[in-house]
């Protein structure tokens, strides 16, 4: 007995060497996914159809291996050196490119051309373009090495809490632009059902093409300072409408914001205390983690390629103003076609001169702006060609991607707080204050009225809407728009206008380097990718990838808001978040610590931090092409 | 010889055999039973520091070591280099602070406790409760209390209507909230300290006593260096813990750095530089900081046990 005890104590203290045994292997491919319970099930779902039908007749068998959420990725990467690892794996866009330089997965572009006998169909290009970049050159154009192909794409859009709107006296509509003339005139119902005659405040209004209308004093930002917002005057006959079809301007969801921000209308009783909060019992009233919407509704970016090819530089600062074709067509500097509702892109905004034949590279200095390559010729600035744009009609002038930039920073800055020498706005929470809890949460709790997040968090919000008694719905992301006449409240009349932008998060499958079945792999991958994979995805309430399958969205009772088809329509415009430019974020958090913590709480200015932050950053952005491959 | 003859066995080849094999077998068995922690000792320590001293010669930014190039002491030139690399020293030596704060925290319950005070035994029971909760659902319990909107402290000082203090986002507040949880965590410190207490030599200080020495005096010059080598493993331990910090740092923050990098200390720079800033830095920096970061323990600890020599009373 002594000795028994003895020996498996013995075998117990060998326990330990056992854990890096790896597994058997399988003729099978190893398919690894991680998530939550309905994605799980989704992946099974669409694994067993695919073993069902298309693996059945050619002999592919996937078997579905479920890992733990936390350790799915070191799990993988472990893995790949030895024989028992996934073929096909899940891989966030965050970590796509350090995976690469890591060789964790492979290129797939040959095994792809390879299949004949599966169709992608009208498969997004936003959703795969994303999915290739070159090891090389740190880019990631469309003729760049294919290395995955998408599964689940998240879109964004803002959430709203309707049930606060009605309470605050807010008239929430659902009418596409399109048919708002037809729904002024009484003659068709809104995507609620609702008639205009249903809402006896409208009588005698001509509710304007807004995503947020108010029928006096309407908020608005004229430029040189922000205007003083007054409250909605309900009770003397001020209307204010909320249409959920049309994307607000900058103005509009910072008016309606302020509505539900307990610094501009605070409680009885709350005026002079530190946080105060609405008799809706918010403490702000709009919440974007994001710049991106802003940014890139410009037609800006974070990270400018100077020369194409992966000659990375630190934009968000840059102060030269943007471009978007109005009418018709404009031709750049490069000579690429920009078409109605695009905006020009750096390369062709900026007046960047030709040496020997070829383009010259500015070069960036630290307050955000460009030299010649030739410093003693000074500040490059604008191409000529487009004030001819201007001239013509053609084009009209946006925003600076700096103060577009400096507009959404604004937001969430404490009053004593100066941004580009304007006090921040203080509508919203600080990104970072949310240290225990999620954006979400904050929105289900009734402390935010309007919340800017991902497709994903539909389900959890209709329970916790249902479990305390209110009604929420989705509309679009705010877009830049400038109307001839802001001070007018029914001028509706667009002088200029971004475009609609956003980012989307995605979930794509890849093949593991070491796999040795990679043409089974690949065909696996492309069946899950096709109409007929995503189609059963989309039967269960996901978005697919392909733009046709987008009406076939089928959610589960009581989990899609009525307007849901503001996340399919965002599929087809949303693109990764700047977590998916570089291999890694160091270069993200050499300007955005100090922003965070420092600047949107007052306690740096930002004529202090703008400066050391680019420069820091676009030193650390060399490392990029430092290391080996 | 021969009266002693029917004493003596002189064994035959045959039982010096099977005495041989005993020795043999029993050998055998006792090396089988110990090999197992000694190999596995091999295998995930010295064969893992041997694998990271050779990968901090080397540009690694996978877990794939065949993809690793050799890059001589250029991983130590660039840490040296590192901008962050001092911010983390720094913070690393604020967290520190943590040590003598502990100790003297430690010293004054211990000393409490000493004494007949009213549940006493419930009261230590609290004290070391802490300690045998992990560290994980500590820092997250934490996290909720110096929470900006719903944590206790912000609710009570907005009740007050004093302002709220940004304690995980203001950089001046960061670290001081991160000791505090330091601070609560002190039971062992105080068990030991108690137990050095019981073993205090009470003839000396009943002497001092009777020679005319004031309570004040009898701590300060019989009972405390009585407690010095206890004393001295709790610096030397607590010290080793606080330059390895980085649990409570990683879960902690929002942002993975803290406000203005407050919560990058050395060895969780150490973990960002392997598994987040994996390509610009990667395995091999990280390596590289670790040998660093491990020779600054060494010197810090020689420097502890010199000074040890003159202040610690092992009489």
């Amino acid at each position: 007995m002594k000795k028994i005890v003895c020996f498996l104590l013995a075998l117990l203290l060998f326990t330990p060497l056992l854990t890096a045994c790896g597994g058997g292997s399988s003729n099978n491919i190893q398919f690894w996914v991680y998530g939550s319970s309905d994605q799980l099930d989704m992946y099974t779902r669409v694994t067993d159809a695919f073993n069902d039908s298309y693996g059945k007749d050619h002999g592919i068998k996937v078997d579905i291996s479920q890992k733990p959420n936390g350790s799915y990725g070191q799990t993988v990467q472990v893995s790949s050196t030895s024989s028992s690892g996934p073929d096909v794996f899940l891989i966030a866009e965050a970590e796509f490119k350090s995976w690469i330089i890591g060789q964790y997965f492979c290129p797939i572009q040959e095994y792809v051309d390879k299949v004949t006998d599966i169709s992608l169909g009208d498969i997004m290009p936003t959703t795969v373009n994303r999915l290739r970049y070159n090891v090389e050159t740190n880019t990631s154009h469309v003729d760049d090495p294919l290395y995955g192909l998408p599964l689940d794409t998240q879109p964004t859009a803002l959430y709203y809490n309707r049930t606060m709107f009605e309470k605050a006296g807010i008239i929430e509509i659902s009418v596409d632009e399109n048919n708002l003339d037809a729904w002024n005139a009484g003659e068709i119902a809104d995507n609620n059902g609702k008639m205009k005659s249903d809402f006896p405040a409208l009588n005698g209004i001509t509710v304007p093409k807004k995503g947020y209308y108010r029928s006096v004093n309407p908020y608005y930002y004229d430029g040189d300072r922000t205007r003083g917002w007054i409250k909605p005057d309900f009770e003397n006959g001020e209307v204010a409408v909320f249409n959920n079809r049309i994307a607000m301007n900058w103005d509009e969801v910072e008016d309606l914001a302020m509505l539900f921000s307990g610094r501009y209308n605070p409680k009885a009783g709350e005026e002079n205390k530190a946080d105060p909060v609405t008799e809706f019992g918010t403490q702000y009233g709009y919440f974007t983690e994001w710049w991106f919407n802003y940014g890139w509704s410009v037609g800006g970016d974070c990270l400018n390629d100077l020369t194409g090819s992966g000659e990375w530089n630190f934009s968000l600062l840059d102060p030269n103003p943007n471009y978007v074709v109005m009418d018709g067509t404009f031709t750049g500097r490069t000579g690429t076609v920009y078409n109605e509702g695009e905006t020009i892109s750096f390369i062709d905004k900026m007046n960047i001169l030709s040496v020997d034949g070829k383009d010259e590279v500015l070069v960036p200095d630290d307050y955000g702006d460009y030299y010649h390559a030739d410093k003693s010729l000074g500040k490059a600035g604008i191409w000529e060609g487009i004030q001819a744009g201007l001239d013509a009609g053609v084009l009209s002038q946006l925003p600076s991607t700096r103060d577009a930039f400096s507009r959404y920073l604004k937001l969430g800055a404490k009053s004593n707080a100066v941004i580009d020498g304007e006090n921040g706005l203080d509508i919203s929470p600080n990104p970072s204050t949310f240290s225990a809890r999620t954006s979400m949460n904050y929105f289900f709790s009734g402390n935010l009225a309007i919340l800017a997040q991902s497709s994903v968090y539909m389900a959890d919000l209709s329970e916790e809407a249902k479990a305390r008694g209110f009604s929420w719905d989705v509309a679009p992301l705010v877009v830049y728009k400038e109307y001839e006449d802001p001070s007018d409240p029914d001028c509706d009349t667009v002088k200029a206008q971004g475009k609609q932008a956003g980012h989307s998060n995605s979930l794509s499958m890849v093949v593991r380097t070491g796999s040795e079945k990679k043409d089974d792999a690949v065909r696996f991958m492309m069946w899950m990718a096709s109409e007929e994979g995503q189609r059963i995805r989309a039967s269960i309430g996901f978005f697919p990838n392909q733009k046709s399958l987008l009406p076939e969205v089928e959610f589960k009772k009581g989990v899609a808001p009525g307007n849901v088809r503001v996340f399919s329509e965002a599929l087809e415009f949303q693109g990764p978040g700047d977590w998916w430019y570089m291999p890694d974020h160091v270069w993200v958090e050499k300007w955005c610590v100090d922003l965070n913590a420092e600047v949107r709480n007052g306690l740096m200015t930002y004529e202090e931090w703008y400066s050391p932050a680019i420069k820091r950053t676009n030193e650390w952005l060399q490392q990029y092409k430092k290391y080996s491959r | 010889m021969d009266c002693y003859g029917k004493y003596l066995h002189v064994r035959s080849d045959a039982e010096k055999k099977a005495r041989r094999r005993k020795i043999l077998r029993r050998n055998f068995i006792a090396t089988a039973m110990a090999s197992p922690p000694f190999i596995g000792f091999l295998l995930f320590t010295t064969l893992p520091m041997i694998i990271s001293l050779a990968i901090s010669f080397t540009e690694l930014h996978s877990y794939n070591l065949s993809l690793a190039k050799f890059t001589g002491f250029g991983n130590y030139v660039e840490v040296l280099r590192s901008d962050m690399l001092w911010t983390a020293v720094l913070n690393t030596l604020y967290y520190c602070l943590s040590v003598p704060l502990n100790l003297c925290l430690a010293l004054f319950i211990a000393n409490v406790l000493t004494r007949k005070i009213v549940c006493g035994k419930a009261v230590r029971v609290i004290l070391f409760i802490p300690q045998v909760c992990s560290s994980v659902a500590v820092t997250l319990m934490w996290q909720w209390i110096f929470e900006d909107n719903y944590g206790v402290i912000n609710t009570v000082l907005s009740a007050l209507n004093i302002p709220k203090i940004h304690f995980m986002t203001d950089k001046n507040w960061f670290m001081p909230a991160v000791l505090t949880i330091s601070l609560w965590q002190n039971g062992t410190n105080v068990v030991l300290l108690e137990a050095a207490f019981a073993n205090i030599n009470k003839s000396l200080q009943e002497a001092a006593r009777i020679d005319g020495a004031s309570e004040r005096r009898v701590f300060w010059s019989v009972t405390l260096p009585g407690l010095t080598p206890t004393v001295f493993y709790m610096v030397t331990m607590n010290l080793i813990t606080a330059l390895q910090e980085q649990t409570v740092m990683q879960i902690i923050t929002t942002n993975g750095v803290g406000p203005g990098y407050r919560a990058l200390t050395l060895v969780y720079y150490i973990y960002r530089m392997a598994f987040t800033y994996t390509s610009t830095m990667g395995m091999g920096m990280a390596c590289a900081l670790s040998w660093i970061v491990a020779l600054i323990i060494i010197i810090i600890m020689r420097i502890n046990f010199k000074l040890g020599q003159k202040w610690v009373c092992y009489d």
